[in-house]
C-alpha cells in the first residue's frame, strides 16, 4: 500500500450504536481503490475539460477573426489557369475547398475506380474580376480541369473605382490615343522592358489623375452640394412664409422674389461648376491604360478610374507591405465604394465613435445622478431595493426592445412633435421624425443606463463610511461631502461604468437597425456645414455595416473579406474600451486598499 | 487681548453659509429630480409599450353619425355604395334608375334620380324598346362596374361613375340660379347635378355618368333573379339565375397578342345544370374570386357548388346544407374580401363562415370541400343584410330589429354594435371604401356612421390560438405579416415566434449551461488562483464580443463549415468528453509521485486533450456516418435512406451514459470498495481503467439495443411527430442555418454570463466550510460536490436564469444564423424565427400605428415581460443566496 495515499478516513472508527454499525463499517472500507474513487478524477477532468473548451472557443474565435482580418489585404499572387475546355482564367485564389461532389464517391464502399482523381480532390475559388466583360466576379475551378497553371510576371491587379477589380496584362499606355509606351507586338526582353516602362509611366501619371478625380469629387459633393442646399433653403423660406402668412401674402411673394434672384445666381454658378467638372473629366480621359485580359480581350482604363495598381507576381516583401498598408489606410480613411463591398469604412468608424460619444454624454450624468440618489439621498427601504432590482433587471432586457421603444417614442412621437413645431416647412419629409443620430444615441443611453447606475453605485458603496463621517465631523455639508470626498473617490468606478457602457453601446446593433443606422449615409452626421452637428441625420455604424455587408450584399463573396476587416476593427474598438475599463477597475481597487481608514 | 475679529469668525462658523446651504439644497433637489426622473424614464419604457399595444384590443370607435328619415325607396339591396369622402350614397332602383343622394343630416331629400339606366348605349338600335324593370343587379368590388339583369332576361354591363367638378367664381355661368345663390356649406340638386357650395367662391358640381354596354344574350326570356359579376385582369365573368331555374355563365376573356399588341375577345357561355328538387326562394348566386367556381344558395340553406374552371364542362361539385338549425331559413349570404369566404346569416340571427378547403381526404371532383369554419357572434333576430369591406375581411351585418354589427370574419371580433333605429329591418348596407364608414338603409330612412375600425384582425385568441385562415385545411398557428397580393390577409399568430425564441433558448442553454457551470466549478475549486486571474478575464472577454460579430461568424463561417462536417460535429459531442474522462483514467495509471507533482499543471494536459478529441471526431466522423446513417447524413435526415436506428443511437447515447454511471455507482463501486482493501494503487488504477472501458462499452451496447428496440416499434426520430401543430421530431432535413449553429454561437454570448455569476457564487461560499470539509478528510471533489455546490446552488440557479434571459432576447445572432423562417419544428437541424429577430426584420417596414406595427410592439412587450420575469426571479434567488452565504 502506498504511503502517499491521502487520508480518506480515520483508521480507527469510534464505537457506534450497534444498529448503525454494520452499514457504516461497510462504507468505511478503505484502501487505494477507495481513495481513487473518492478523488473523482474523471469528473474533475471533465469540468476542467469544459473550461478548456470555453477557452478554446474564445481563443479560436479571436484567432480566426484576427487571421482573416489581417490576411485580407495582403496581396496575393495572380494565377493564370488554362482549363481543359479551352478557357483561360486569371485571378487570385481566394479560397480552396475539398470538392464535395467527389468526396462521397471516394468514401463509398465500392467506388467506381477513379485512378486519375488526385488524392486530395479540391477546387479553387478564383477571383477573376473583370465584371463588365465576364459578368461575374468569381469562378470555381476544379483542380482536375486545370491544364496549366502559371504566374505571368507582368499580371497586374487593378483596383478600380467602379466594377471591382481588373486582372490583366499591360499592353500600352495611351495619351490622346497615342501610345506613350507600347508592349504590343513585342516579345521577350523587349516586351519586358515595355511593360516596365508602362508601369513607370503609370505611376508617373496616376498621381495627377487621381488628384484631378479627387477635385471632381470635391466639386460634385461639396460645391454643388452647397449650392443645392442653398436652393433647398430658399424653397423652405418660401414655404415657411406661406405657412406663416398665407399663400400670396406680401411676405410670401417677397420670399419668392428673393428666391428667384438667388436661383438665377446659383444657376450660373452651377453652370460654371459643371463646365469645370467637364473639363477635368475630359482631361482625365486623355490618359488611358490598355490592358489585355487572360482570354485575349483588350480593355482601356482611364487612369483616373484606377485606385491602385500593382504587378502582383513580382512584388518584393516591401512592395507587398506597401500595398497592404495602403489598403489598410484606404480602409480606415476612405468612403465605401461598390455597394460597400470595396473602399473604406471611414463613415462607419466616424458614425460609431460619434454615436458612442453622444450616448455617453447622455448616459453618464443621468446614470450618476440616479446612482447618487439611490445611494446617498434616498431613504433606504423596500422601495429603493425594489428600484434597484428593477434597474438590475433592465440590464437584462433585450436590446431590441429598447430599439422598439426608441422608434416608437423618440422618432415617431418626440421627433414628429419637433417636426411639427420647428420643421413644418419640410413636411411631409420628416426631419427628426425618423431614425437619426440623436435618437440612436438616446436609445442606447437608455439601454446602457443600468450599466452606469450599477457601476456608480458600486463605486459609491466602496467609499468607506468613515470618510463620509470624517467629512461631516469637519462640518461639511452633504453636498460638500459628496462633491469633495465621495465623488472623487468614486470617480475611477464611475469612469469604469461609463467605459463599459460605451463598450456595450459601440457593439450593440439590433436597436440601431430601427433608430437610424443606415446602409449608406450620404453625409457625415457632423461636418463643416452649419450647425456642424446634425443630430437628425442617419449614420453608418460598424456593427450594422457587418450585418449589411454579410447578409444584404449583392456580391457577398467579394464583401466577405471586408466583413472580416470590419469585424476586426469593431472587436478592437470594443476590446480597447473593455480593457481600459478593466485596467481602471483594478487600479481603483488597489487605490482603495491603500486608503482604508 | 484683541478679540475683535475672533467673535466675527466664530459667529460665522456657527451657522452654515447661505452659499453652502443653497448649493446643498440645489444639489439635493437636482439629484433627487434627476435620479427619480431617470428611474421613471426607465419604467416609462414599459408604460409606453403598453400604451402602444392597448388599442389593439379595443373595438371600433364612432367619430360621428348622420341620418335622414327620407332615404331612397325601392332600391336593389345588392347595389348600394358610398364614395370615398362619404358624402354621397349611390344606388340603383328596380325602376331602372341610378341615383345619388347627399349624406348630410341637414340636407333634406336631396336624393334625385339623375339618369335612367339604359342611356348611353353604344348602339341604340339594339336597345330594347320600352325599358323593362330591373330585377337584379351586381356591383363588381370597389370599381364602378355594374351588371344589371332585366325582367325580360337581358343582362347589361356598364359603369356608374360620379363625375365631380370644382367650379370657381368665374365658371358657373352655366350653373343654375339656385346653385349660385346657395348659402355656403349647403347642397342642392338642380339641373341633373348635385351642387355643393364649398366657399364663397367655390362650388362643387357632381353628376352621375352611366354607360351601359349592349345586352348580353342569356338565351332565356325569363326574369333574371340573381346576378353576379366578376372582373379579372384578363376579362370578366357574369353569372345569372333566371326565374325558370337556369344558371347562365358567360365569360369574356381578353387576350393580348404579345407580338402584335392586338386584343382579341373570347366569349364562352355555359348553362349549368338546374336542380328542380330545390324548393323555395333562391338567395344568393356568387362566383369565386379566381372565377373557378360558383355557388348558388336557396332559402332552405342548401348550397350548390359548381366547378366552372372549364366552361365547356361545368360540373356540380357538391351540395352543402348551410343551416345547422332545421327551423331556420337562410336570409342572407355574402362574400367577404377576396370572394373566397361566404358569410351566411339565417332567420334565427345565426352567422356562419364558410370556405373551400382542400383536405387530402376530399372525395369531390375538384378535391375541395366547402366547410363551416366558424360561427360568428349573432343576435336573435333574422339577418337581413350583409355588406363586406373592400380592404379587409370585415362585414357589416344588419338585423331585422334594426341593429347592426361590425364583425371581423377571421378573428370573430365584434368591433361595434350600432342601432339603425325605429325597430325597422335593415334593408341594405354599404361600407365606405376605406373602411371608415357604414351606411345603412331601412324603411325609416338612412343612417351613416363615420367610424375608425381600429384593429379588427387582432384578438387575444387570434394571437395565441390557432386560427382557421382562408385556404387552410385546419386552424393553424401562422405568422405571415405581408404578401404581394391585395386581398392578402395578415396572419399574426405569435406562437411560431414564441416557439422560435424558446427553441433558440433551449438549444443555446443545452450547450452553454453544462459548459459554463462545469467550467466555473473547475475555476473556483481546482484552479490555481494565479491561473484563475488569467483565465477568468479571458472568458469574460467573450462577453464583450458584439453579438453582430458572433452572428456573422455563425452565419457565414461556422454554418457552411459545419454543414460539410456535420457527422464529425455530432461525434465530437461524444468524443471530446470521452477523451477528457479517458485522460483522467490514464492519469491514474501514471506513477503516483509523478501525478502529484504534475497536479497543478493539469490544465495543460487538458488543453492537449481537447485537440485530440476534436481530431478523433473529425477522423471518425465519416465512419460513423457510414455505419449509422448509410453513408450520407444529409440524405438520411431527409428520410430517403437508412434505418431510424442510427439517429436513435445518437439520441440515446447521453441517456445511456447517464444510466451507466448510475449503474456503476450503485452496483459496481460498493463492490469495489468492499473488495479492494488489499489492492495496490497500481492495481486499483488498472481495475478502474477496466471499469471505465466496460462502462463505455455498456453505454454503446445499451444505446444500440435501445435503438434497435425503438426501430422495431416503428418509431423514427425523423418524425413527423405532430402535437398541437408543432412537429416535435428532433432530427429532420438539414438546413444550413439551424438551431445547432445558433445554439453554438449563442454559447459565446451566454457562457461568459453564466460562468462569471456562477464562479462568483461558488467563490462566495465561505472558506471555513471548504476547510472544514477538507479537514474532515473529504477530497476536493467530494468537497465541491457535497459542500460547495449545494451551498451555492441558488447562486448557480440564478446564473442560469440570467443566461436564459440573455438567450431569450438575443437578436443579431438569431437574425443572422437562424434562417428566419417562422416554422413550428423542434428539429435541431432547421431554422426558426424568434420574437426579437422578427422585430428587427419587420419593424423598419411596418407602417406607423398599423395593426402590424402594434403587433410588433406587442412582441416587444412579450419579450420585455418575459425577460423581466426571468431576471427578477434570478435576482430574488441571488439575494436570498447572498443572505444565506453571509449567515454561514
Amino acid at each position: 500500500m502506498s504511503a502517499a495515499a491521502p487520508p480518506t478516513s480515520s483508521p480507527s472508527p469510534p464505537p457506534r450504536p450497534a444498529k448503525a454499525r454494520l452499514p457504516r463499517q461497510r462504507r468505511r472500507a478503505s484502501g487505494p481503490a477507495v481513495a481513487l474513487l473518492a478523488r473523482g478524477e474523471p469528473w474533475v477532468w471533465l469540468t476542467g475539460g469544459t473550461l478548456t473548451v470555453c477557452l478554446a472557443m474564445i481563443v479560436g474565435l479571436m484567432l480566426l477573426v484576427l487571421y482573416q482580418g489581417l490576411v485580407t489585404f495582403w496581396p496575393q499572387p495572380v494565377v493564370r489557369m488554362q482549363l481543359a475546355d479551352g478557357r483561360t482564367l486569371m485571378g487570385e485564389v481566394t479560397r480552396r475547398e475539398a470538392d464535395r461532389s467527389q468526396a462521397p464517391a471516394a468514401e463509398a464502399p465500392a467506388p467506381p475506380s477513379q485512378p486519375t482523381a488526385a488524392a486530395d480532390p479540391h477546387r479553387d475559388l478564383l477571383r477573376t474580376g473583370n465584371f463588365e466583360l465576364t459578368g461575374a466576379h468569381f469562378a470555381w475551378v476544379d483542380e482536375a480541369d486545370v491544364k496549366q497553371r502559371s504566374q505571368p510576371r507582368w499580371a497586374l491587379v487593378v483596383e478600380r473605382v467602379e466594377w471591382g477589380r481588373f486582372y490583366g496584362l499591360p499592353l500600352a499606355i495611351l495619351q490622346d490615343s497615342q501610345p506613350l509606351a507600347d508592349a504590343r507586338n513585342l516579345e521577350g526582353p523587349a516586351q519586358e522592358d515595355a511593360c516596365r516602362q508602362i508601369y513607370t509611366l503609370f505611376e508617373q501619371y496616376h498621381q495627377q489623375a487621381r488628384a484631378q478625380r479627387q477635385r471632381v469629387t470635391d466639386l460634385e459633393t461639396h460645391q454643388i452640394g452647397q449650392l443645392s442646399r442653398q436652393l433647398e433653403e430658399s424653397r423652405l423660406t418660401i414655404r415657411q412664409a406661406e405657412l406663416r402668412f398665407g399663400l400670396n401674402s406680401p411676405q410670401h411673394q417677397q420670399a419668392a422674389a428673393e428666391a428667384q434672384a438667388l436661383r438665377a445666381g446659383i444657376d450660373k454658378q452651377l453652370a460654371d461648376l459643371r463646365e469645370e467638372i467637364q473639363t477635368l473629366k475630359a482631361q482625365n480621359a486623355r490618359v488611358q491604360l490598355l490592358l489585355a485580359t487572360a482570354d485575349g480581350r483588350t480593355k482601356s482604363l482611364p487612369l483616373a478610374d484606377v485606385v491602385r495598381l500593382y504587378p502582383a507576381n513580382q512584388l518584393t516583401l516591401a512592395g507587398k507591405l506597401k500595398v497592404y498598408l495602403s489598403r489598410w489606410w484606404e480602409f480606415v480613411s476612405a468612403w465605401p465604394r461598390e455597394a460597400n463591398s470595396e473602399g473604406g469604412v471611414f463613415p462607419a468608424i466616424y458614425g460609431t465613435v460619434l454615436m458612442t460619444l453622444l450616448m455617453s454624454i447622455a448616459v453618464v450624468p443621468f446614470g450618476v445622478m440616479a446612482a447618487l440618489y439611490l445611494r446617498e439621498y434616498a431613504r433606504g427601504g423596500w422601495i429603493v431595493s425594489l428600484v434597484r432590482i428593477a434597474i438590475n433587471n433592465l440590464a437584462g432586457v433585450p436590446s431590441i426592445v429598447f430599439g422598439v421603444f426608441g422608434l416608437g417614442f423618440f422618432c415617431y412621437i418626440v421627433g414628429a412633435g419637433i417636426d411639427q413645431l420647428l420643421f413644418a416647412a419640410q413636411l411631409p419629409n420628416p426631419t427628426f421624425g425618423k431614425g437619426g443620430l440623436l435618437w440612436a444615441s438616446l436609445t442606447l443611453a437608455l439601454l446602457t443606463l443600468p450599466v452606469v447606475i450599477v457601476a456608480t453605485e458600486e463605486a459609491l458603496a466602496a467609499v468607506p463610511r468613515s470618510m463620509r463621517e470624517g467629512s461631516y465631523a469637519c462640518g461639511a455639508s452633504k453636498w460638500q461631502t459628496v462633491r469633495r470626498i465621495v465623488l472623487p473617490r468614486a470617480m475611477p468606478g464611475i469612469m469604469t461604468g461609463a467605459i463599459l457602457a460605451m463598450a456595450r453601446g459601440a457593439g450593440e446593433v439590433a436597436p440601431l437597425m430601427l433608430v437610424g443606422a443606415a446602409k449608406l449615409a450620404p453625409e457625415l452626421p457632423a461636418d463643416a456645414a452649419f450647425p456642424f452637428l446634425h443630430p437628425q441625420r442617419s449614420f453608418m455604424h460598424l456593427g450594422f455595416h457587418i450585418y449589411d455587408l454579410g447578409f444584404q450584399s449583392q456580391n457577398s463573396e467579394a464583401a466577405k473579406p471586408m466583413v472580416f476587416t470590419t469585424t476586426l476593427l469593431l472587436i478592437l474598438l470594443v476590446a480597447l474600451l473593455n480593457i481600459t475599463a478593466i485596467r481602471l477597475r483594478s487600479r481603483l481597487r488597489r487605490r482603495f486598499v491603500g486608503n482604508q481608514f | 487681548m484683541n478679540v475683535n475679529p475672533q467673535p466675527k469668525k466664530h459667529r460665522h462658523s456657527h451657522g452654515t453659509r447661505p452659499g453652502v446651504r443653497l448649493a446643498d439644497t440645489t444639489a439635493k433637489t437636482l439629484i433627487t429630480l434627476g435620479g427619480i426622473g431617470t428611474i421613471v424614464a426607465v419604467c416609462g419604457v414599459l408604460v409606453f409599450l403598453l400604451w402602444v399595444v392597448m388599442p389593439l384590443f379595443g373595438g371600433a370607435s364612432i367619430d360621428s353619425q348622420a341620418s335622414n328619415s327620407t332615404g331612397p325607396k325601392d332600391i336593389l339591396p345588392a347595389y348600394l355604395a358610398m364614395d370615398d369622402p362619404q358624402q354621397l350614397g349611390l344606388y340603383l332602383t328596380s325602376a331602372g334608375q341610378a341615383g345619388l343622394f347627399r349624406l348630410a343630416a341637414n340636407a333634406p331629400a336631396l336624393s334625385q334620380s339623375l339618369a335612367s339606366a339604359p342611356v348611353a348605349s353604344t348602339s341604340p338600335a339594339t336597345a330594347p324598346g320600352p325599358t323593362p324593370t330591373i330585377t337584379a343587379a351586381a356591383a363588381c368590388g370597389q370599381n364602378d362596374a355594374v351588371a344589371v339583369g332585366y325582367q325580360n332576361g337581358a343582362i347589361r354591363l356598364g359603369r356608374v361613375t360620379v363625375v365631380s367638378q370644382l367650379l370657381g367664381p368665374d365658371a358657373p355661368d352655366a350653373s343654375p340660379l339656385e346653385a349660385r345663390n346657395l348659402p355656403v356649406g349647403q347642397s342642392i340638386a338642380a339641373d341633373a347635378a348635385l351642387w355643393d357650395r364649398l366657399t364663397d367662391e367655390k362650388w362643387q358640381r357632381r353628376t352621375l355618368k352611366v354607360e351601359m354596354d349592349d345586352p348580353l344574350e342569356t338565351g332565356s326570356d325569363q326574369p333574371v333573379v340573381l346576378l353576379d359579376y366578376l372582373q379579372q385582369s384578363s376579362g370578366h365573368l357574369v353569372a345569372a339565375l333566371t326565374a325558370d331555374g337556369q344558371v347562365v355563365v358567360e365569360s369574356v376573356r381578353q387576350q393580348r397578342n404579345m407580338m402584335t399588341g392586338k386584343t382579341t375577345q373570347r366569349v364562352t357561355r355555359a348553362n349549368l345544370p338546374t336542380h328542380a328538387h330545390v324548393q323555395g326562394k333562391p338567395i344568393f348566386l356568387g362566383v369565386f374570386g379566381l372565377g373557378d367556381g360558383l355557388v348558388l344558395a336557396w332559402e332552405d340553406g342548401s348550397l350548390l357548388r359548381y366547378d366552372i374552371r372549364d366552361l365547356q364542362k361545368p360540373a356540380l361539385v357538391e351540395t352543402v346544407d348551410l343551416l345547422a338549425d332545421p327551423q331556420a331559413r337562410l336570409t342572407a349570404l355574402h362574400f367577404v374580401l377576396g370572394r373566397n369566404s361566404l358569410v351566411a346569416g339565417d332567420s334565427k340571427g345565426q352567422l356562419s363562415v364558410w370556405f373551400r378547403t382542400k383536405p387530402p381526404q376530399a372525395t369531390t371532383s375538384d378535391g375541395a370541400t366547402f366547410v363551416l369554419t366558424r360561427t360568428l357572434p349573432g343576435r336573435t333576430h333574422a339577418v337581413t343584410a350583409i355588406a363586406s369591406s373592400y380592404r379587409r375581411r370585415l362585414v357589416a351585418v344588419g338585423y331585422a330589429d334594426g341593429h347592426l354589427d361590425l364583425i371581423h370574419v377571421t378573428s370573430g371580433k365584434v368591433l361595434a354594435s350600432l342601432d339603425v333605429g325605429a325597430d325597422q329591418p335593415v334593408t341594405a348596407l354599404a361600407m365606405a371604401p376605406k373602411d371608415d364608414g357604414i351606411l345603412a338603409l331601412s324603411a325609416s330612412g338612412w343612417r351613416q356612421w363615420r367610424i375608425d375600425v381600429g384593429y379588427p384582425e387582432v384578438t387575444f385568441n387570434s394571437i395565441f390560438s390557432p386560427v382557421w385562415y382562408e385556404g387552410y385545411n385546419q386552424p393553424v398557428h401562422v405568422w405571415q405579416s405581408s404578401a404581394a397580393t391585395d386581398d392578402f390577409e395578415p396572419k399574426l399568430g405569435l406562437i411560431p415566434l414564441v416557439f422560435g425564441s424558446l427553441k433558440a433558448t433551449l438549444y443555446a442553454m443545452l450547450i452553454a449551461t453544462p459548459l459554463a457551470l462545469l467550467a466555473a466549478i473547475y475555476t473556483s475549486e481546482f484552479l490555481h488562483p494565479r491561473v484563475k486571474a488569467r483565465v477568468k478575464p479571458t472568458i469574460e472577454l467573450m462577453a464583450s464580443l458584439p453579438s453582430v460579430v458572433l452572428g456573422f461568424l455563425a452565419g457565414l463561417v461556422i454554418a457552411p463549415f459545419v454543414e460539410n462536417v456535420i457527422p464529425s460535429v455530432l461525434l465530437g459531442l461524444f468524443t471530446v468528453p470521452l477523451v477528457f474522462l479517458a485522460g483522467a483514467i490514464v492519469w491514474h495509471l501514471l506513477p503516483y509521485r509523478l501525478t502529484l507533482r504534475l497536479d497543478s499543471q493539469r490544465l495543460w494536459f487538458l488543453l492537449l486533450l481537447l485537440p485530440l478529441g476534436l481530431v478523433s471526431a473529425y477522423l471518425l466522423g465519416p465512419w460513423m456516418e457510414l455505419w449509422l446513417f448509410a453513408g450520407d447524413l444529409h440524405h438520411w435526415l431527409d428520410g430517403q435512406i437508412g434505418s431510424p436506428a442510427g439517429g436513435w443511437v445518437l439520441l440515446l447515447m447521453p441517456l445511456t451514459a447517464l444510466l451507466t454511471v448510475m449503474l456503476v455507482t450503485r452496483w459496481i463501486d460498493p463492490w469495489l470498495r468492499e473488495h479492494s482493501s488489499a489492492w495496490t494503487r497500481a492495481r486499483a488504477a488498472r481495475v478502474n481503467a477496466l471499469r471505465f472501458v466496460c462502462g463505455c462499452c455498456l453505454t454503446v451496447l445499451l444505446a444500440l439495443s435501445g435503438a434497435y428496440l425503438l426501430t422495431l416499434l416503428g418509431w423514427d426520430p425523423r418524425g413527423p411527430w405532430t402535437l398541437a401543430g408543432i412537429d416535435l421530431a428532433p432530427m429532420q432535413t438539414y438546413v444550413q442555418r439551424n438551431a445547432l449553429i445558433v445554439g453554438f454561437a449563442m454559447g459565446f454570448a451566454v457562457i461568459p454570463i453564466i460562468y462569471t455569476i456562477a464562479d462568483d457564487a461558488l467563490s462566495a461560499v465561505p472558506d471555513h466550510l471548504r476547510s472544514a470539509s477538507l479537514g474532515a478528510g473529504a477530497t476536493p471533489w467530494q468537497t465541491a460536490v457535497r459542500v460547495i455546490i449545494p451551498t451555492a446552488m441558488s447562486g448557480l440557479f440564478s446564473a442560469v436564469m440570467v443566461g436564459l434571459g440573455r438567450a431569450v432576447g438575443e437578436t443579431m445572432i438569431v437574425l443572422m444564423a437562424a434562417g428566419n423562417t417562422p416554422v413550428l419544428k423542434a428539429n435541431i437541424f432547421e431554422g426558426f424565427r424568434t420574437l426579437s429577430a422578427n422585430i428587427a426584420t419587420e419593424m423598419p417596414e411596418a407602417v406607423r400605428n398599423s395593426t402590424h406595427y402594434r403587433t410588433l410592439f406587442m412582441t416587444a412587450l412579450v419579450l420585455f415581460i418575459l425577460t423581466f420575469i426571468i431576471n427578477t426571479l434570478a435576482e430574488a434567488v441571488r439575494l436570498r443566496f447572498r443572505k444565506r452565504a453571509f449567515q454561514l
